[in-house]
Parts: structure tokens; sequence; C-alpha cells
């Protein structure tokens, strides 16, 4: 899958392209994971376009949140459509987010 | 400038010929001005002439013909530094410069020890060549099989490094053996042009001077390198190429000949059909580990699932799971207890044979919870707490676990991070029950639990599903989603639970159109009747 990458600041905007499923959530892991082997622990994941997201990708959103906690980093989501956002409601995953509206924002939240 | 010919017969030593007086014949005639002891060779097999200030080659008709770098030499054609022209056995080497020619006398004394003993030379190439085909047709290792190519190619063509590259699943050429000999120096000879032209094209290469050679002369991969003599052979079969063989020595320590790239052709031709063999056994025995894996997880995941629905006056049940090819987690499940019915529907985050051990684990926390349990609440969080325990894979679990009182139809709905439950009223009505929603089990040790309840009246239905239902998508990608998921429940009041279920199954695949399914799908109607 496509994933674009930014930096802004000392925050990396993650913006995965398309479908976060079974198929894909691989690759959006592996890059997640290697930002935190890079020691970048200020991440930002900007859904504005994803189109949908499975279980398989909440659990790399899961895997991140846990890193980031156990590192002491910093993690915010960003621009969830409403399908999206509502599987994070499912899920009762909200919570366990930072999840703001804005690009600008989440990187703020995330640089805090 | 002077011209000159560096000449290399088969059966004696090699000898350096002056090219003047503007004309020459060569053959093994003693007429030919040039003469050359070679069997193979024509009486009058091919002239050298000047004109405009070059020498031109052109074949006299010989009975084997003439070949320039590799090419028939079908007209007069002019000559460039370091061609090399083929009659027969001999090698002809053209060079116009001093330099060049020191060059092809460095490399005409490093092969002088083979060239000397033509006999023997023979003997070891054919030898070899048998060695390959018998160890090609003994049962071996795709790794091996490449080692041993390698091997066999070191001990005839004495190489410094050489390397054999497949074809990748993107199309590229990625070395899958490499053999360098102790001597050898530098980085690797690795070029993508002759890549695309060996493996790619599927022709054979010999490289007099890889620093020369301008086809190859990667800038990278030779400044690398140094200055390289190179041969390569593609692997094909009559299905294609599969990737190729290549040789590289310094110049200095071993400049390849034409004879040896009839012999790196040889091994390799016969060594590509095997290749392809080996790597199709191989690659079927990988996907025949996948499938086993995956009908395991399958009948894992199938035996987890009540053989009889319970079997009550006050109810009427009917569930059904499809299972996905790859992906897969669902479970349903029933407790009778006396006066109560505990269900529950779940969806494991995951895959394979993982995602159903947990789906396993799952089954085996409810059924051990729901005994002598009174209160719902209780048994989620206990359930929560087992799945938090060591989960270093963070896998989660969704589910809808309810206890219904067959007494007064009143149900306690615990709903963990699943889909809506729906409800289906006696005269058609499609509503989502009010309920508190609360995180996925697995996620949070610490995370408390609500549950809520409803009350079912006569005829009601209870719809649980997984989001195999509402992500199922059609061909063009469009997802079924909660409107169509509603719209097929819709009129399916006072329906028996296995018409609701299969109403909307049908409506399910209808959409799908015959897309395969990406997740399990699971479907479970609870109807309640007051007796």
């Amino acid at each position: 899958m496509e994933i674009r990458e930014e930096l802004v600041g000392d925050v990396v905007v993650v913006a995965p392209v398309g479908r976060v499923d079974s198929t894909t959530s691989s690759a959006l892991d592996a890059r997640l994971t290697a930002l935190d082997a890079a020691g970048r622990r200020r991440v930002v994941v900007d859904f504005g376009a994803v189109e949908y997201i499975s279980s398989a990708g909440l659990r790399v959103m899961l895997s991140l949140a846990k890193r980031a906690r156990d590192t002491g980093g910093r993690v915010a989501l960003c621009a969830l459509d409403q399908s999206v956002r509502q599987v994070f409601d499912l899920a009762g995953f909200t919570a366990l987010f930072t999840i703001l509206p804005e690009r600008g924002q989440a990187v703020a939240a995330a640089s805090g | 400038m002077s011209h000159r010919l560096l000449v290399a017969p088969p059966n004696a030593p090699p000898f350096e010929h002056v090219l003047d007086g503007g004309e020459v014949v060569i053959g093994r005639a003693r007429t030919a001005g040039l003469m050359v002891p070679d069997a193979s060779v024509s009486r009058h097999h091919a002239r050298l002439f000047e004109r405009d200030g070059r020498w031109w080659a052109e074949d006299l008709a010989a009975r084997n013909g003439t070949l320039l770098n590799g090419v028939p030499l079908s007209e007069a054609t002019p000559l460039g530094d370091g061609d090399r022209l083929q009659m027969g056995g001999t090698t002809l080497t053209y060079a116009t410069t001093a330099a060049a020619a020191r060059v092809e006398a460095a490399g005409a004394a490093a092969v002088t020890d083979s060239a000397l003993v033509p006999g023997d030379r023979q003997a070891a190439r054919l030898q070899t060549i048998n060695a390959v085909h018998r160890a090609l047709a003994t049962p071996i290792a795709l790794a091996d099989l490449l080692d041993l190519i390698l091997d066999r190619c070191f001990d005839v063509l004495r190489p410094e490094e050489g390397m054999i590259l497949l074809g990748g699943p993107d199309g590229d050429w990625r070395p899958v053996a490499t053999k360098r000999s102790a001597r050898a120096t530098g980085e690797m000879f690795v070029s993508r042009r002759l890549a695309e032209e060996v493996a790619g094209r599927g022709r054979p290469v010999l490289v007099l001077d890889a620093a020369l050679d301008e086809r190859f002369a990667d800038a990278k991969s030779v400044a690398m390198s140094g200055v390289k003599s190179v041969l390569a052979a593609p692997l094909a079969d009559a299905d294609g190429s599969l990737g190729m063989v290549v040789l590289a020595s310094r110049v200095a320590v071993r400049r390849f000949a034409e004879d040896d790239l009839d012999m790196l052709v040889s091994i390799a031709s016969a060594a590509a059909l095997r290749v392809r063999n080996v790597a199709l056994a191989e690659e079927a025995a990988a996907r025949r580990v996948l499938e086993r894996e995956l009908a395991l997880a399958h009948d894992m995941q199938m035996a987890m699932l009540p053989r009889r629905l319970p079997a009550h006056p006050a109810i009427d049940l009917a569930a059904h799971l499809t299972p996905a090819r790859s992906v897969g987690g669902d479970l349903y499940d029933f407790v009778e207890d006396g006066t109560r019915l505990w269900f529950i529907v779940a969806d494991v985050a995951g895959k394979g044979v993982a995602a159903a051990l947990v789906t396993a684990v799952v089954k085996t926390l409810f059924r051990a919870g729901v005994r002598g349990e009174t209160d719902l609440t209780r048994l989620v969080s206990l359930m929560n707490a087992e799945l938090c325990r060591d989960n270093d894979h963070l896998v989660f679990v969704t589910a809808i676990v309810g206890c219904l009182d067959l007494d007064t139809g009143r149900i306690a709905v615990g709903d963990v991070g699943h889909n809506p439950a729906l409800l289906v009223r006696a005269d058609g009505r499609v509503t989502a029950p009010e309920l508190p929603k609360c995180i996925a089990l697995g996620v949070q040790d610490d995370a408390t639990f609500t549950c809520g309840g409803l009350t079912l009246e006569s005829s009601d239905a209870l719809v649980l599903y997984t989001d195999g239902v509402t992500d199922a998508r059609r061909p063009d990608g469009t997802m079924f989603g909660d409107a169509r998921l509603q719209a097929a429940l819709e009129g399916a009041g006072g329906a028996t639970a296995a018409a609701v279920l299969a109403r909307l199954q049908t409506a399910v695949d209808r959409f799908s159109d015959g897309a395969p399914p990406e997740d399990d799908l699971t479907i479970l109607v609870l109807r309640y009747r007051v007796r």
C-alpha cells in the first residue's frame, strides 16, 4: 500500500492511502515499527486518505499505542472519516487514542 | 599506430601477428598469409584488409563460418579495438594500440597453462558436463542445486567469482547464490544492464573487458569491481528465462574466451530445466504447507461450533458461520443453564491458526465462566482479564455476550467492541437497542464493563452478526454496510429464525455477486416466543 510520510518538526506524520485491512496492514505495521526502531517516538497517523480500516488495522494502531506507552512516546490520530471513525467507536478504541479532526492539531498534540 | 592480431589456436600456444601490407588471408593452408594450426579452420577462411585507415574482416565462405564478437560475420565489417574473431577453435583478437596489446599479452600469459594441455582441458570439460548432468538427476534442494552449478563452473572455468541470479516476483533479477575464490578482491561484479541482456533477453555474453565494453559499464558496477573479464549465460528453457549464471575474473588473472562461453551455455541450459522443476516443486510444497495450515485453522474453528443448537420451547435459534479462506476468527456458542440461555458471538482480530487458537480460548473462557454464574458483567470482566494476560501479540476480541431468561424474555447483553445487535420486532420494525458500548476484550486489563438489557416480546428476533456481514464487498469494492443490513431485515417480522438468517445471508450473497468472502461471516438469530 502507499504510505506517505512527512516530518513536521520532531513529529512524523504517517498517511496511509486506501484500505488498511488484513492484506495491507502489515506494511503499515512495518513502517511504524521501523520509525520506533529509528527513535521516532512522536507519531501522527493521518487517516485523510484511508477509506476503510479492518480489525487487522486496529491491531496495528493498538500496537502503536502500546509501544508509545512503553517508550514514553506520543501518538495522535487525525482526519478519520465517518466510516473509519465508526470502526474505532465500535471496538471501543476511541478512548485509547487522541483523535483530532485536523493534521495540524494532531501534530501539536504529538509534539506536546 | 600498430595493428595486431593475438592468435589463440586450440592446440598451440598463442602468438601475435602484426598486420601490415594492406591485406592478409587467414586459413590453415600453407598459402594463407596467416596460417593457423587448427583443423576446424578452412584452408582460406577469412580475409582482413585495410581501407580508409581501418582494418576490415570478411568471411571467405568458410565451412564453419566466422564469428565477430560471437555474431556470424555476414559481410565485410570494420574492426574495433578488442574485437574477437572466432574461426573454428581459434580466437583472434584485434588490437590497435600498444596498451591494448599489453593487456592481451597479460591475458595470454594467464591462460597459457590451460592452452598448453588442450586434451586434458577438453576432458575436464566433458567430465564437468557429465557431473552436472548426474547431479541434476538426483533429488536436490534448490539452494544446493545452485551451489553445485557454481562449484562445477569453478572447477572447469576457474573464474574468481560467480553468481546466479533468478527472477524475483517483481520481474527483477536477484542474486540467489554466490561463490568467490580466495584470491578474488574488491566488490563482486554486478551489472543491471548485463542481467537485462542475458537473463532478460536470453543472450549469452562474453565481455572481454568490462571497463572497456560500454554495454555493461554501469559506472558504479565497474568502478567498484575493477577491470574484469565476464562470462554470462541465461538459465533458460522452452518456457523462458529463469535468470542467469555470471562468472568474472580480473583480466590480469583470467581472460575468458568463446569456448569458455560455449561451456557455460552448455552447463546453464542443462541446469535451467532442473532449476525450473525444483523451484516449482519447492513453491508447491510451500503452498501445500500454507494450505494445510489454513485447513487446520478452519477445522479447529469449525470444531468449536456447537453441533446442535439448544432446543427449548421458548426459543427458536439459527446460526451460521461462513469461513473466509485466509482470515478467520469468528465464533458463536450457546450454553443452556436451567432457565437461562447464555450465548456469544465473537470475532478474534487475527488470522489463521493463531486466531483459531484464541478463538478456542474464548470459547473455553465462555463455557467455564458461565458455570454457576449469574452476573454477565462479572463473566465479561473475567474473560477480559484472562485474554489480557501475556497478550504479547495484541490479539483482541470483539463480542456480544448475552444471557436470556427463558421464563421472562429478559436479556442481559454485553457489547464489547462489537457490531451493534439488531432487534427485529414482530411487526417488522428493525431497531438497534440502546446498549452500553464497552472496549473489546484483551485490550485493557483494568477496563470496566457495563452490560445492558432488553426484553424480548413474543416473536421478537435478536440478530447478532460479525463484520463479515457489513464489510462484505461486491466486485466493485462497495461494502454491504449498515443500511443494506437494516433493509434486508425489514419485513422479516414474525418469520422463523432460520428464515430471518436465510434472508440476510441471501442478501449478502447477492450483493457480493460471487466475490470470495474476505472475512468470516457469522449470523445468529435468537427468536423468542412466549409459551
